[in-house]
């Protein structure tokens, strides 16, 4: 019995000294609930630069549209590409782009609520997406959901981009990348017109600025494109044109200051203080948005 | 009396091994990996999902938005290694690292400017592994 509560005793000690230890560890983090983490430099003696272990992503075109909402910017709904203009596009290639056009369109109408051209958008997206063949990427209950939630646009926009991200997984996993990335361009330099058009019209510099931002995606949209640089004349066409316009980026000046980030552990957030700055001219702002709307006409004509 | 210490050590022990598994966070598998898009953050549309190299490491180039709040997810299938995935600016500091919390398999990051970066994923082998990792990056506006 005494030898029970000795072993008892023992156990229950060593639980509490483990416990404490292994609390300690954490609450050190959680004590300082904002700690700058301190600089370390990337391991770059193991960098290997392949395809497939290097990915280059993308930016919600949403965000695009989201900025121009919040500089209380008036709709224009002539920047669009019309709905009926879909009958037009008869290879994969223009209905992979448009898709991702008219995905942009989409979440531009239901950022301004404008509920009934959001459903003609819809059955737009769903008409290309059966002729791509990757409407059975969708489960059906997404397509409900988006009918019975097309008033409603937190819902609509979460439910759009979940449909997004299945087109996108459906075609890696079905070996169509090359549908998928042109689906992302097409979403991304429809967002980059309908962002340039309000930027040379308002001269809003914060939408400037967004503009003038896009240099790091536009390099990593011609990377993901690239691959497939001879796969046709019109991938050909389609990536030299945005390697021209990446041309134009580089006479923008961007500076770029590091801070210290600060972190708060019981958040899982860190506040990133770094800061970053652009300097754009009139004739790089021009000409930049005359690019784009000339690859961006060569999508929806 | 020995019923009420059977009680206390079950009690202790079930304690133990609680607090050592909040200590030992199990990858979240890429079919999971969607679940952690939540709180309001919307997917950017894609899906990264990469192959890792001979040093069991994917990288992804990607552009944060000032004025945004961003949550990035990295998810595999492999259950024996932790994934460790870390933020870098383009001048190669090192803005975050799940290592130093846990191998969370999730973290939220606002910026009040637009910063370019690479998030590294790596698996922690001495031996090559040919798994794939999952990235996802949701957004959130301020």
């Amino acid at each position: 019995m005494i030898l029970y509560k000795i072993l008892l005793q023992r156990i229950i000690l060593i639980s509490f000294v483990l416990a404490g230890i292994l609390f300690s560890c954490n609450t050190n983090k959680d004590k300082n609930q904002e700690i700058s983490h301190p600089v370390r430099k990337i391991d770059t003696t193991t960098v290997l630069i392949k395809f497939n272990n290097t990915l280059f992503t993308l930016p919600s075109p949403y965000q695009a549209t989201y900025s121009i909402k919040e500089s209380n910017i008036t709709f224009n709904k002539s920047l669009l590409n019309p709905a009926d203009r879909v009958l037009s596009y008869t290879t994969n290639f223009k209905k992979a782009l448009n898709i991702g056009v008219y995905g942009t369109d989409l979440g531009y109408l239901n950022i301004y609520d404008q509920v009934p051209d959001v459903i003609s958008y819809f059955t737009v997206v769903k008409k290309l997406s059966q002729e791509l063949g990757i409407h059975n990427a969708l489960q059906t209950p997404i397509i409900e959901r988006i009918e019975n939630n097309i008033d409603n646009q937190d819902s609509l926009l979460h439910f759009l981009t979940n449909t997004y991200k299945q087109f996108d997984a459906y075609l890696k996993q079905n070996n169509r990348k090359d549908i998928g990335a042109l689906i992302i361009a097409g979403g991304w330099i429809e967002s980059l017109y309908i962002l340039s058009q309000n930027a040379i019209d308002t001269k809003n510099r914060q939408l400037i600025n967004r503009l003038g931002e896009q240099k790091h995606p536009l390099d990593n949209l011609i990377e993901i494109l690239s691959p497939y640089y001879y796969k046709s004349p019109d991938f050909t066409d389609l990536i030299d044109l945005l390697v021209d316009l990446a041309y134009e980026f580089d006479g923008i000046i961007y500076s770029y200051t590091y801070e210290p980030p600060v972190i708060h552990p019981d958040k899982k957030l860190t506040e990133i203080k770094s800061t970053s700055n652009i300097i754009i001219s009139e004739y790089h702002l021009r000409t930049i948005a005359n690019k784009i709307t000339s690859i961006r006409n060569k999508i929806v004509d | 009396m020995k019923i009420v210490s059977g009680k206390i050590l079950f009690i202790f022990i079930c304690f133990l091994l609680s607090t050592m598994s909040l200590y030992s966070q199990e990858n979240t598998s890429i079919t999971k990996c969607d679940q952690l898009l939540n709180a309001g953050y919307i997917s950017n549309g894609q899906e990264y999902k990469a192959h890792l190299n001979e040093n069991n490491k994917a990288k992804f180039y990607t552009t944060f938005y000032g004025g945004s709040n961003y949550r990035v997810i990295g998810c595999t299938d492999n259950k024996n290694y932790p994934l460790i995935f870390s933020v870098f600016d383009t001048e190669k500091n090192l803005l975050f690292c799940n290592k130093d919390y846990n191998y969370t398999p999730y973290w939220n990051f606002s910026f009040s400017s637009t910063i370019d970066c690479i998030i590294e994923i790596e698996l922690k082998s001495d031996k090559p592994l040919n798994d794939e990792v999952l990235l996802l990056i949701g957004f959130k506006e301020k």
